[in-house]
């Protein structure tokens, strides 16, 4: 059983190499230009974007409050829809502040389990 | 005269990730310009902020950031599709992936037969990857196809290594049942 599920899964990994060896000079040449791009970027200043989500997320929440007080008729739906927007604008900024804790945290626990 | 990398090791890991960060991304919102754009952010998110990070970092820190990317775009198309849902009242089922991926692959690249089942297996396999739920085409790729351990995959889905071993069992129970005897 077990040999047929390693079987299976390899087919699948083939199958999945296999997509990629077949990618189009278009796709290989647009990838190669982000890949440029991405490493350009390495040495601009990035100033202004660090307030983007902060002010995206003061936004958000101002409007929500908004929202909220002004529309007392289907209030829930209101609320439900605003809040579904903090956490949507919210997910950069969580990312900005938890990704790299995050990941010393899982660094910690790969060396206790090596 | 050739322009040289400022950070060769870095070039050398985007290039050695690319093509597969860009198929996670297209099998998982399937649109083009979305997928390459998602590709390119999370390459300038690593560069940005992690290029001076030691290499063996690189990896596990690019796929969870295109995964949250991945997750982000997925989060607003589906809320862009309940609110239009809500105002036409009808949902499309184009957008639901109801399609059969085996039948939607007999008009694969024309070849030898070979070739033909092989292209066949390969457009059948994507199209019952991009059925799958998001988790389950997530821990499908990163822990099979990109070959991270479930530490590491749990890292990139922001879950548990229990969710991983979860999402992953049903994604290729799924796929076995999908797939069947016609693949490959």
């Amino acid at each position: 059983m077990r040999d047929n599920e390693d079987q299976f899964e390899q087919q699948l990994k083939q199958a999945l190499d296999q997509g990629n060896a077949a990618m189009d000079g278009e796709t290989l040449s647009h990838l190669r230009r982000a890949r440029h791009q991405a490493l350009a970027a390495q040495h601009r200043p990035a100033y202004a974007n660090r307030w983007i989500p902060a002010t995206a997320m003061a936004g958000a929440a101002a409007l929500a409050v908004g929202l909220w007080l002004h529309q007392p008729v289907q209030k829930n739906q209101v609320l439900v829809a605003g809040l579904e927007d903090i956490d949507l604008l919210a997910a950069q900024e969580d990312i900005d502040f938890y990704e790299e804790l995050d990941f010393y945290l899982w660094l910690e626990s790969q060396q206790q389990q090596g | 005269m050739t322009k040289r990398d400022p950070n060769p090791a870095l070039s050398d890991f985007l290039a050695s990730v690319e093509k597969k960060a860009y198929r996670m991304a297209q099998l998982a919102i399937n649109d083009r310009e979305e997928a390459f754009d998602i590709v390119q952010d999370a390459m300038v998110s690593l560069v940005k902020r992690y290029g001076q990070k030691e290499p063996q970092q690189w990896r596990p820190l690019f796929y969870r950031i295109l995964h949250n990317r991945i997750q982000d775009h997925y989060r607003r198309a589906k809320t862009r599709q309940m609110v239009f849902g809500w105002f036409s009242g009808q949902q499309d089922d184009d957008e639901t992936g109801l399609l059969d991926p085996v039948n939607n692959a007999a008009d694969a690249t024309p070849g030898g037969s070979e070739q033909l089942k092989s292209s066949r297996a390969v457009v059948a396999l994507d199209e019952a990857i991009s059925q799958l739920p998001l988790r389950q085409q997530q821990a499908v790729m990163l822990r099979l196809w990109e070959g991270l351990n479930v530490a590491e995959t749990a890292h990139a889905m922001r879950c548990s290594h229990g969710s991983v071993k979860t999402h992953y069992s049903r994604a290729i129970s799924k796929l076995r049942e999908t797939l069947g005897e016609h693949w490959p």
